[in-house]
């Protein structure tokens, strides 16, 4: 008997804990060489993905856009309020006190007055160092306040005594005939507002929680299919002496990696998908003028981290029944 | 090394003493598979011992148990009844490690149906028992080269086995079987599907690792020419092993044979 053969009668000891890179290579060649069926296995995530993406994304695109209406909505009632009071604004000069931090639709208005021809805009802390000057048209008031000294500063250089309050005003300058641009909504107003805020808050939570499943779902299909496929494989592995944990880690290897790029293919496709949709209703320029990138972002990122997640979490069922199988039965047509 | 008669005559009847020379013992090995309501007794209590470098053919009808027997004493599943012994080593006390240990070093196992990874090459099939023994890469990249030429498929080490005939997968299947040195080999009809020269060469070959190199050999066929060249022939028939003769005993030309 050959020494050389059976070096030594050696008592059982524990099996040789492969290197992460070996069964990384087992992964992906079996993916590139069975690339049909990983394709098939990719759509499955890409699809899964894609509708929670889609869904994400349409509800945050709904969302900026119908804000981005309301927005230009308020502005332009604000425009016509005061053009009501001081007529066409083409080559007038107006008076500007900020009385408090402009909120959205404030600072577009500021920006609409300029589009709307306004000469100048001249700040009312301004007016009192630039003594005769002429010609200022009416004071518009960012807020609800306008300190009386500041009035009395400025009103000699108005030709129009007119004063424009974006907010409802607490103490209406005497002499002065006032506007309000803004109504404050009433309760009524902000109790219907909320409720139906809340409303859209239970949809849309039970909308994407219908869409993790159908993706879960979707993913776990996808991926226990391409498991089971695979048994006698696995047994193979097995009565050549792979370890329960390195087939473990086989799947999960390449659930992660087609979660991977399932979810970050699914993500850009739901995004581009609902971008397409809102577009074609609203129009491009609205859509992109109104979206955020911030939170497109964050629900890309949400996406993709998901897909990964989801895939990993169902493959811990195949890849813990696939690692305790008897490699009998799963060689199943025995030895 | 002399073999006097009464020994020989032990030695197939099977030896009563528990001594180191024999490195498979089934004791009463029973194996029941439940389907539904139904039980299968696929093995009724085989008994069952057999010597270090022995070569060893088993016979019998299909659905016999042949398989079944073989995957008890190949440590790939556990008896319903009885224990297995392989080396000294009562199967059913290993844990999962152990057995993975076991089956990757001790054990080489050429199945009826190759069972060869179909997404990798022949190379990588036959060094894949070596990595997961720990082996590294370029030692086994040279084995498994030299193993391949062994076999006679020089040149086809990076073909995937859906390429190559079944012969040519068979001898891919023995050539893995031998990578990691094992003590024994479990060979489920090794010479079905291949032509009668390389099936020829096949024997040769086992046999050949049996007398040089003190294999074990046990093997499941009804090839004439492997009956003939084994130490033992054990008939099996609904899951009782009903015979054990030396092939000098036993008449070839009978009609059993054909
Ligand atoms: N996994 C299983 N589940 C249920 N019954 C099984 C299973 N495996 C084998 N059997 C049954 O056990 C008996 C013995 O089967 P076995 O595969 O050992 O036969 P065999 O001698 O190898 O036959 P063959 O020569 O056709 O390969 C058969 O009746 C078979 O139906
Ligand atoms: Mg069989």
């Amino acid at each position: 008997m050959s020494t050389s053969f059976h070096p030594a009668a050696s008592p059982i000891e524990n099996q040789v804990r492969l290197p992460f890179h070996v069964a990384w290579e087992i992964v992906v060649q079996g993916i590139r060489i069975r690339m049909g069926r990983s394709v098939v296995t990719l759509f499955g995530v890409v699809l899964g993905v894609a509708f929670l993406m889609s869904i994400l994304s349409a509800g945050l695109i709904k969302g900026a856009v119908a804000g981005e209406i309301e927005l230009r909505q308020r502005v332009a009632a604000m425009i016509g309020f005061l053009l009501a009071d001081t007529g066409p604004l083409p080559g007038k000069t107006l008076a500007l006190h900020r009385d408090s931090l402009p909120d959205a639709a404030e600072d577009r208005f500021v920006e609409a007055l300029r589009k709307q021809g306004v000469s100048e805009i001249v700040s009312a802390a301004e007016i009192p160092a630039l003594p005769g000057k002429k010609g200022l048209g009416a004071l518009v008031v960012i807020g609800g306040s306008l300190p009386p000294d500041i009035w009395e500063k400025i009103s000699p250089s108005l030709s129009h005594r007119l004063v424009a309050f974006t907010r409802t005003p607490s103490s209406p300058p005497a002499g002065a005939s006032v506007v309000q641009l803004q109504r404050e909504p009433s309760a009524e107003d902000l109790q219907k507002q909320a409720a139906a805020r809340k409303s859209d808050r239970v949809r849309t939570i039970w909308i994407v929680t219908i869409a993790i499943l159908v993706t879960m779902i979707s993913i776990s299909n996808a991926l226990l299919m391409s498991v089971t496929e695979r048994f006698r494989e696995i047994g193979t592995m097995k009565c050549l002496g792979a370890l329960s944990s390195f087939i473990r880690r086989i799947f999960f290897i390449e659930s992660a990696l087609i979660g991977f790029t399932g979810s970050v293919i699914g993500s850009a496709f739901g995004l581009i998908f609902s971008l397409a949709v809102y577009s074609a209703t609203f129009g491009p320029g609205l859509v992109f003028s109104s979206i955020s990138v911030f939170w497109l972002t964050v629900a890309y990122l949400v996406c993709t981290v998901g897909g990964i997640l989801a895939a990993v979490i169902a493959a811990i069922y195949p890849a813990d029944f696939a690692s305790r199988m008897v490699p009998a039965t799963a060689l199943r047509t025995n030895i | 090394m002399e073999v006097t008669p009464e020994k020989l005559r032990a030695l197939l009847a099977g030896s009563e003493s528990e001594g180191s020379g024999c490195i498979t013992r089934a004791v009463r090995v029973k194996k029941i598979y439940r389907t539904g309501e139904q039980e299968t007794h696929a093995l009724r209590g085989a008994c069952l011992q057999i010597r270090r470098g022995e070569y060893l053919s088993i016979m019998g009808p299909s659905g016999s148990g042949k398989s079944t027997l073989f995957n008890m004493i190949g440590a790939l599943s556990k008896p319903s009844e009885g224990k297995v012994y392989i080396d000294q080593v009562d199967v059913a006390q290993l844990d999962f490690d152990e057995l993975a240990w076991f089956r990757c070093r001790k054990i080489g196992y050429i199945f009826q149906s190759y069972n060869l990874v179909a997404t990798m090459t022949c190379l990588e099939n036959v060094t894949l028992p070596m990595s997961f023994a720990g082996v590294d890469a370029e030692e086994a990249h040279e084995r498994g080269v030299e193993l391949l030429e062994l076999v006679g498929l020089g040149g086809r080490f990076l073909h995937k086995p859906g390429e190559l005939s079944g012969g040519q997968q068979q001898r891919v299947a023995i050539a893995r079987a031998l990578a990691n040195r094992p003590e024994i080999i479990l060979a489920d009809e090794p010479t079905a599907n291949l032509d009668q020269k390389t099936g020829e060469e096949m024997i040769s070959l086992l046999t050949k690792l049996r007398n040089e190199l003190g294999v074990t050999v046990i093997s499941a066929t009804h090839d004439l020419k492997m009956l003939k060249s084994s130490d033992r022939i054990l008939w099996i028939r609904d899951g009782v092993i009903e015979r054990v003769a030396r092939p000098s005993e036993i008449d070839f030309s009978s009609g059993e044979f054909h």
